[in-house]
């Protein structure tokens, strides 16, 4: 089962949506915040990263920096979640080198079709 | 350097009418000085050239006395050697007009007193004398008439001759003297005449120039300024020399920019402020909706595996309100991000057809809500748009939801035409229904925010009447326009039309773009 890394700060977030992508078959693993997630990503070898944007210690735009800038970490696809429904943010995201970018409130199902996208691309090259 | 006499005008502590006035009576006080001068120069020339004709008489009247004298010793002469009566007469007559001239010259000679009495006695006595020698030659005694001729008259009439040759010199001398002070006269009226005229056209230029600098400088200076005030930089100051009412007007001025400039800046800090706030709010509010529809999500997923479907339509309604709101957080910050004019488009090019069927897909469940199919006709040529497909999306999903909402049983037609008859080449998409349709009145506020068309309509429809406003909004940014029929009970008709190639962002857009948002998210 592919292993997503759910990067969140807000613990009813968190909860729900590891519980939602667990219920769906995912193997979830978590992290509080960014450098937290950085660290989880090195050790835990997922494939796939959701990460919040807001984050505290090291937000999400930096931490996606770092993990891309790591070779272990640079190939893991990363779908940037934030409540900025603000133009420009998901160039921001991408600048930063998300693969996708979705808004909050999770619309789950669209979240969902860009996971298995995501996914389905790095299985195939 | 030469600044400084309209500063000085500028400077002096009057009103500008009486600036005005006190410029104009220089002015005409200089013409009447030089005119007076003239006049004075003019009369001058005048009275030399009176004396100079004076002269001439004077001199021509000395040359009559002169020949009279010469032929009136001829005449005597000649009657000696001819005593005839006639002769005689004649020469006695020429004594009389000897007198004449003599009476005339004394007008003309009050200068030379003197000589003219000498010359009145010597011909008094030349006379006696002249009457005498004819007196003897009428008693023709000749010898003694011509002894007397020769030892009285001729030295008489030598000395006569003398008397008037002295004063014909001396009125000659007179005269070439006045005609060279009357040509010195001339000479320097010229000077003083031409340097007036200089002098008076000159410093009246010169006045002028000071007091039009002194007022028109300042004016320039207060136009400068309020271009910069109308241009939103409200940094300067003016500041003009005046103590007129130009002086106050430039000091209203600079209160009026300082006022200005306080109210912006508190204006521009309360725009922040309740741009920062919606930030903040939707933020908030968005956390706890995240949850509620979320979880509701969650419980509704666990009802159905553990086919508890009772509690499901609850479930339902729970996320249908949690969605709503979110609907109309989203709308309330979109509308006023588009106020405060921060919304920013992101051109990116992509199909236009497939973003139709995209956003078609979307609006299906909405579409069967209320029992209506859709029809969508879409040109082959569409090809692909230069835009901000966010926002395109945005538009077409209003248009379409508005549709569903205002129809049941019904139709909704989409139509999309690629329409090259205009420079730039536009796309134009229409969204037809056959639901309620609209009156005139209702039309009218139809794009403004929270208007919707009437308050039973948002009752029964629901909607936060802030989606046409956003999508007129968002329209207009693109370079579009929007436009709207409608028949009360037949349906309502909208076209919107956007350029297939947006201009390039600006690069302010991009910079503020990834300047980030410092909210602390969820």
């Amino acid at each position: 089962m592919p292993r997503i890394l759910l990067v969140e700060d807000n613990e009813m977030n968190l909860d729900m949506l590891s519980r939602r992508l667990k219920r769906k078959g995912y193997e979830v693993v978590i992290a509080g915040d960014g450098e937290a997630g950085v660290a989880m990503a090195a050790s835990e070898r997922p494939d796939l990263i959701l990460m919040d944007m807001s984050l505290p210690v090291l937000d999400g735009w930096e931490a996606t920096r770092r993990l891309k800038g790591m070779p272990e970490t640079a190939t893991v696809p990363v779908i940037a979640l934030t409540s900025h429904a603000m133009a420009g943010d998901r160039e921001k995201a991408m600048g930063a080198g998300c693969d996708d970018y979705d808004t909050k409130p999770v619309d789950f199902e669209r979240l969902l079709v860009k996971i298995e996208a995501l996914l389905k691309k790095q299985e195939k090259p | 350097m030469k600044n400084w006499l309209p500063r000085l005008v500028a400077k002096a502590p009057f009103t500008v009418h009486t600036k005005l006035i006190g410029a104009f009576f220089t002015i005409a006080a200089l013409l009447i000085i030089f005119g007076i001068v003239v006049i004075q120069v003019l009369s001058g020339i005048n009275r030399r050239s009176e004396e100079l004709s004076q002269l001439r008489r004077k001199v021509a009247a000395f040359r009559r006395l002169q020949h009279d004298t010469t032929a009136q010793l001829y005449s005597v002469t000649s009657a000696l050697l001819s005593p005839e009566e006639q002769t005689l007469e004649s020469s006695l007559r020429q004594l009389n007009e000897f007198r004449y001239d003599l009476d005339r010259l004394q007008f003309v000679t009050r200068d030379e007193v003197e000589l003219f009495n000498k010359i009145r006695k010597e011909h008094e006595q030349l006379v006696q004398m002249i009457i005498k020698v004819v007196e003897l030659t009428r008693g023709h005694e000749f010898t003694k008439a011509n002894e007397l001729r020769l030892t009285k008259t001729v030295p008489l009439a030598d000395i006569l001759e003398r008397l008037t040759n002295e004063m014909v010199n001396r009125a000659e001398a007179d005269m070439e003297a006045k005609v060279d002070e009357s040509n010195r006269a001339y000479m320097t009226s010229r000077w003083v005449v031409i340097g007036f005229a200089v002098g008076s056209i000159g410093l009246a230029i010169l006045l002028g120039y000071a007091v039009s600098s002194s007022l028109m400088g300042p004016v320039k200076l207060m136009d400068n300024q309020l271009r910069q005030i109308a241009s939103g930089d409200f940094s300067k100051r003016v500041e003009v020399p005046n103590r007129d009412e130009l002086g106050t007007l430039a000091d209203n001025l600079n209160r009026m920019n300082n006022k200005l400039r306080d109210l912006y800046q508190q204006l521009d800090a309360a725009s922040r402020h309740k741009s920062d706030f919606l930030a903040n709010m939707s933020h908030e509010l968005r956390t706890p909706l995240n949850a509620i529809i979320g979880y509701s999500e969650m419980l509704m997923e666990e009802a159905e595996d553990r086919d508890r479907k009772g509690s499901i339509p609850d479930l339902q309604k729970i996320r249908a309100s949690g969605k709503h709101l979110l609907e109309l957080i989203n709308a309330i910050l979109d509308i006023s991000k588009i106020e405060a004019g921060k919304v920013e488009l992101f051109p990116e090019a992509f199909n236009v057809k497939a973003l139709i069927e995209e956003v078609s897909g979307t609006v299906q469940p909405l579409i069967e809500k209320n029992s209506n199919i859709i029809a969508i006709n879409c040109d082959d040529d569409l090809g692909d748009m230069y835009a901000d497909i966010t926002k395109v999306r945005q538009i077409l999903f209003n248009l379409l939801s508005n549709a569903c909402k205002f129809t049941e049983h019904g139709t909704i037609t989409l139509d999309a035409v690629h329409d090259y008859s205009e420079r730039t080449s536009r796309l134009l998409v229409s969204v037809i229904d056959t639901g309620i349709g609209m009156t005139e009145e209702q039309m009218g506020k139809l794009f403004q925010p929270f208007s919707q068309a009437d308050i039973q309509t948002a009752r029964k429809f629901g909607g936060t009447g802030l989606g046409l406003a956003i999508t007129r909004q968002f329209c207009e940014m693109m370079g579009g326009d929007i436009k709207v029929r409608s028949e009360r009970g037949r349906g309502t008709a909208f076209t919107v039309r956007l350029p297939m190639a947006a201009p390039p962002p600006r690069a302010d857009a991009i910079s503020s773009a990834t300047s980030g948002d410092s909210s602390k998210s969820v």
